[in-house]
């Protein structure tokens, strides 16, 4: 094997060669060449125009042996459509291969041997299997190898396909990626030096794997990754391998060596007779021909005849698949544990057992008439003669016959149904020992018959008349304690309507909880007379009594009219819902000077005018970009000067600029750094909703207001989230601006919000009925034990008409009389006699914040300084950020000299950005509420 | 303490009898006990096969012929279930009832009497029954 030159049509220097379908194409630093047989050339485009007339360049170029396909990372990608003539080119759509990228084009591509293109967009692998039609992203080209000195070398951005089928994937990190799935999945690969690779060669032995920088030995790998180690070999080395054959080049300038293996144990070296003192810029293989191109001194390239490539064998895997079974197995485990009993403990439980546990039944079956209507008829027909009598049990004994004085019975909304009566007692008692002690109380006809049960409950306060021996008790029906037994579920259940654990906080109690909850419904609670817990609707009684003038006790009626200071017109309601707003912010800093700008400054005719100025060196970029304040570092790209010589003065009148490919690697002209931060701000929306009862402040001279609120907060508790990037939840990436996601989980989001904002003004509403519902109307009737709290009145009197549901009602019974009155109680409301039902609510829309973060919210501050001249002014260590240098040379004591250094200051975050934000929103919502009847005539 | 009646679900209030009432004018008439205990660490199954068969509530009769007829009671698990319920037919409370949970029972008097008076004899039961520790 020896090497052949061959020269370019023009002499291009060249630095890029590809090879595919038996074509090889040859990049330039003006223009490419394609040719099969090295002795014919054509020119093959290197910048194609898209359709709407801007420009992308080759940047890399692959075919599936019957067109071409090329790329630009940032403009598009192509398709040639004259075959392998490369001359016509079409446009496939999508342009856009992967949306999360969301930029046209790919910076590398990749036809598999199924026909299938591999791509990499931005950091988004991507395949399609329709040509480009469609596009599916599988995998990401992300590293947390942190790599130093990145810089563009030829085609060290590049997807290939071994010989055994695996899939190879490089893009200037210290890892590559790889499939052997052809694209579906990719894992990466560490090879274990913190440095940007250029180029992967993979054989069925293993990998071999080069670098940028030119002090970087080779890797080589034979465990698929696993451990590595070097190859002495040193120079800018590239690897490329053609089926089972894998070639390594490297070598100083001038004494260029290339090595050939198969096994990655035993080399050999191809005769270097033939070749210049040159270095190769990039090599491919292909055909059984290895060719390198140089860059300098126009060289063109060199072939040399490596003979046919060891090909791997054509393998078909072969699978069984078996659908729809899922495998059962049993596992197996052998214990060998300490010699001992295998113990099984056995429990024989013995239960209590006993007589059934019965609960008698009763019917009681009163006479119709003794419950008849009252409507004017007079007196309760059960009692004609106006006489009745008390049935009283103690612990389950009748003690009515020696009952003394009065029985009464308190009922009303909300409160306990009370009872108090006297009795003798048979035989001297220890009256401590009555308390809890069970009491029944029902009123009958005198003669005992047609009792109608009007307490149960037990005995509260005992006292005892000492001249007398008397002992009267004041008995509670328990209603507080029994709602406090009553589960919560129960409660909702019977009170129904809209509730918010937010209206009222931590709720020790269930008899709390029954209190809060019933505020949102217009209905009262009670027990009823079996001690059954009870809601009773303010609308919608179980009946209506109609009371007549001579259904009254003359002189009983009365009443107290809804009073000024209780009503309500308005009722503002306040809801403040606060959570945390998780931002991210991705910036990008770039800075870039050509190289003119280091240059001196000639002119033919007078010499150097300026000298040069210090250069900006990788080591300086590196730390500044480093090390800027409240922001981590996603991404950087150092752009360092080409290796070179220029004349910057005339042949007669030399300036020579020469930067060697040594020292050209530590410079920087420019950089590209990509940085991120994120924090967590809390937002508030606060919103003031007031309810209205339009109707009634339009009565009144001016609006009687109430407020009541309810917050709501989904907090956020991890700490750390703002500083370490493991901690979830994570926020999509985005290349630049801003992500925000709102912190708002299950039972903290905007449905919950809606939930107790609709529960709070259902309250509301309330709260306007309850204020207004404030008046009352008693009278006094001939005793009507059946009258409870779930009735309604409609009172047709001479003096008043009213109507509304009865809130309290006393009985009482004089025993040595056997007369009885029940006393009514019945609440009233504003005249009007109009329905209104709670409304449904239409919420205010939620705030919206207007706030967007002007632009030097994203610009990092890098400036450019240059001292060491007459005209610079003082060194600024406070204003003086960015790139500061100094013309070169002796040094003046009268000029000022910046220090060589590169600062970089990023945006900082607005208070609009950081600090708690409250959005307010106002509304006001007109309702109508319920008016009775309530007529004095 | 031991299973029992209760008024109420919180079994606060013993219940040592439930009451109907009614006119002279014959009408269904419900009512709602709870079956429980309210101390936990025990359970209550039934005594034939503890685990497997299933705790009932029968209505039991003393004077079969007089009253109010065992075949004139419905019970359902809930009021609802009243409507679809069979007349005399045992209520399936479960095969366990833990201490602490109170079971209720509805339960619906359908009687043609119409004289005057209160009508006894007829009863609920749970008959067969063991209480366990959990």
């Amino acid at each position: 094997m020896a090497w052949t030159r061959r020269p370019l049509p023009n002499d291009e220097t060249t630095y890029q060669v590809w090879y595919a379908a038996g074509q090889w194409i040859i990049r330039g630093d003006s223009s490419s060449f394609a040719t099969a047989d090295f002795a014919t050339y054509r020119t093959f485009p290197d910048v194609l125009q898209l359709p709407g007339g801007s420009y992308m360049s080759v940047q890399d170029l692959v075919s599936d042996g019957v067109r071409w396909y090329a790329c630009d990372r940032n403009y598009g990608w192509a398709r040639s459509t004259d075959g392998l003539a490369g001359a016509q080119w079409e446009f496939p759509s999508p342009q856009i291969i992967s949306p999360s990228f969301g930029t046209a084009g790919a910076a590398s591509l990749c036809v598999t041997s199924t026909g299938r293109i591999v791509a990499r967009a931005g950091n988004y692998i991507c395949v399609s299997d329709d040509d480009g039609a469609t596009w599916a992203e599988t995998g990401l080209a992300t590293s947390a190898v942190s790599v130093s000195g990145a810089y563009d070398r030829p085609n060290d951005e590049r997807i290939t396909q071994s010989g055994d089928g695996t899939i190879v994937l490089t893009c200037r990190l210290g890892e590559f990626f790889v499939s052997d799935e052809n694209g579906d999945t990719w894992s990466a690969i560490y090879p274990g030096v913190q440095y940007a690779i250029a180029t992967v060669a993979k054989i069925t032995a293993g990998y071999c794997v080069t670098y940028q920088d030119w002090d970087i030995p080779p890797r080589i790998s034979t465990d698929n990754g696993s451990t590595w180690t070097d190859v002495a070999l040193l120079g800018l080395p590239r690897a490329v391998a053609e089926g089972e054959t894998l070639y390594l080049y490297g070598g100083e300038y001038g004494a260029p060596e290339v090595r050939v293996t198969t096994d990655l144990v035993t080399w050999s070296a191809i005769d270097p007779a033939g070749l210049a003192a040159e270095m190769f810029e990039d090599i491919a293989v292909g055909g059984g021909v290895l060719m390198g191109v140089t860059r300098w001194d126009s060289y063109g390239a060199y072939t040399a005849e490596v003979g046919p490539a060891v090909i791997a064998p054509i393998a078909l895997p072969l699978r069984l698949m078996v659908a729809g079974v899922t495998p059962i197995s049993l596992p197996l485990r052998l214990e060998v544990a300490n010699a001992g009993a295998i113990r099984l403990p056995l429990r024989l439980s013995v239960g209590a057992t006993g007589a059934p546990v019965a609960l008698p039944l009763r019917l009681a079956v009163i006479d119709a008439s003794a419950v008849g209507g009252l409507n004017g008829a007079g007196a309760w027909a059960a009692a004609p003669d106006g006489k009745w009598t008390a049935i009283v049990t103690l612990d389950g004994a009748n003690i009515s016959t020696r009952l003394h004085g009065a029985c009464s019975v308190e009922i009303a909304d909300n409160a306990a149904r009370t009872a108090e009566f006297s009795f003798v007692p048979a035989a001297p008692l220890a009256v401590m020992g009555l308390f809890g002690r069970r009491v029944t109380i029902a009123f009958a006809r005198a003669d005992g018959t047609a009792a109608q049960p009007i307490f149960a409950g037990v005995v509260d306060v005992p006292t005892v008349d000492l001249q007398t021996g008397i002992i009267t008790c004041e008995c509670t029906d328990q209603a507080q304690e029994v709602w406090s037994n009553t589960a919560r579920e129960r409660i909702a259940e019977l009170v129904g309507g809209r509730w918010h654990d937010a209206l009222a906080g931590e709720l020790e109690d269930n008899f709390a909880y029954l209190e809060e909850r019933i505020q949102g419904m217009p209905a009262s609670w009670a027990l009823d007379v079996r001690q059954q817990p009870a809601v009773l609707p303010w609308q919608s009684p179980a009946r209506t009594l109609t009371v007549r003038t001579a259904d009254v006790i003359d002189g009983s009626l009365s009443v107290d009219l809804p009073s000024r200071d209780q009503l309500r017109t308005r009722i503002v309601c306040r809801l403040q819902y606060r959570f945390a707003r998780l931002r991210a912010r991705t910036v990008q800093a770039s800075y870039s000077q050509p190289l003119s700008f280091f240059q001196p400054l000639v002119s033919n005719a007078l010499g150097v005018l300026k000298q040069s100025k210090l250069l900006m060196t990788v080591a300086m970029v590196e730390s500044a970009t480093e090390s800027v304040g409240g922001w981590t570092m996603e991404w950087r790209e150092i752009t360092s000067p080409r290796p070179g010589g220029w004349n910057l003065g005339s042949n007669l009148s030399p300036v020579l600029y020469y930067i060697t490919p040594s020292t050209a690697q530590t410079l920087a002209l420019g950089f590209s750094v990509r940085y991120s931060t994120r924090w967590q701000q809390s937002v508030t929306e606060d919103y003031t909703v007031a309810v209205v009862w339009s109707g009634l402040e339009a009565q009144l001279p001016a609006p009687v207001s109430e407020e009541m609120g309810a917050s709501l907060e989904a907090e956020f508790d991890q700490p750390g989230w703002g500083q370490d990037p493991s901690v979830g939840p994570a926020l999509p990436s985005t290349l630049l601006g801003d992500v925000v996601y709102d912190y708002k989980p299950a039972g903290f989001d905007d449905a919950s919000r809606d939930e107790l904002m609709r529960a709070l003004l259902d309250r509301a509403w309330v709260r306007l009925w309850s204020a207004s519902r404030s008046g009352r109307v008693s009278f006094a009737l001939p005793c009507r034990p059946d009258i409870s709290l779930s009735d309604a009145v409609a009172l047709e009197h001479d003096a008043m008409r009213a109507s509304g549901r009865v809130v309290a009602v006393t009985h009482t019974l004089n025993l040595e009389s056997g007369t009885a009155v029940t006393d009514v109680a019945v609440a009233v409301g504003m005249p009007g006699a109009t329905p209104a039902a709670l409304p449904s609510w239409t919420l205010p829309a939620a705030p919206q914040d207007d706030y967007s973060p002007p632009i030097s919210a994203y610009s990092c501050q890098i400036g450019t300084y240059v001292g060491g001249d007459p005209a610079s002014p003082p060194w600024d260590e406070e204003t003086m950020i960015g790139f500061s240098t100094n013309y070169e040379g002796p040094e003046d004591p009268s000029i000022n000299y910046y220090p060589h250094q590169l600062r970089i200051k990023g945006p900082d975050l607005a208070a609009e950005d950081r600090d708690p934000r409250t959005l307010t929103v106002s509304a006001e919502l007109s309702v109508a509420v319920p008016t009775d009847v309530l007529e004095i005539l | 303490m031991a299973f029992s009646w209760w008024a109420d679900a919180g079994m606060t209030v013993p219940l040592s009898r439930l009451d109907f009432s009614r006119t002279n004018v014959p009408a269904p008439v419900d009512a709602v006990a709870w079956f429980g205990n309210p101390v936990p660490g025990t359970k209550l199954q039934a005594a034939a096969d503890p685990g497997a068969a299933a705790l009932l509530v029968t209505v039991s009769d003393d004077a079969p012929a007089s009253g109010v007829e065992a075949d004139q009671i419905k019970l359902a698990n809930s009021s609802a279930g009243l409507a679809t319920a069979s007349w005399g037919a045992p209520l399936n409370l479960g095969v366990t009832i833990n201490a602490g949970t109170a079971v209720p029972v509805y339960v619906r008097m359908d009687s043609p009497l119409v004289a005057g008076g209160n009508y006894d004899g007829i009863a609920l039961q749970v008959p067969d029954w063991v209480e366990l520790e959990v």
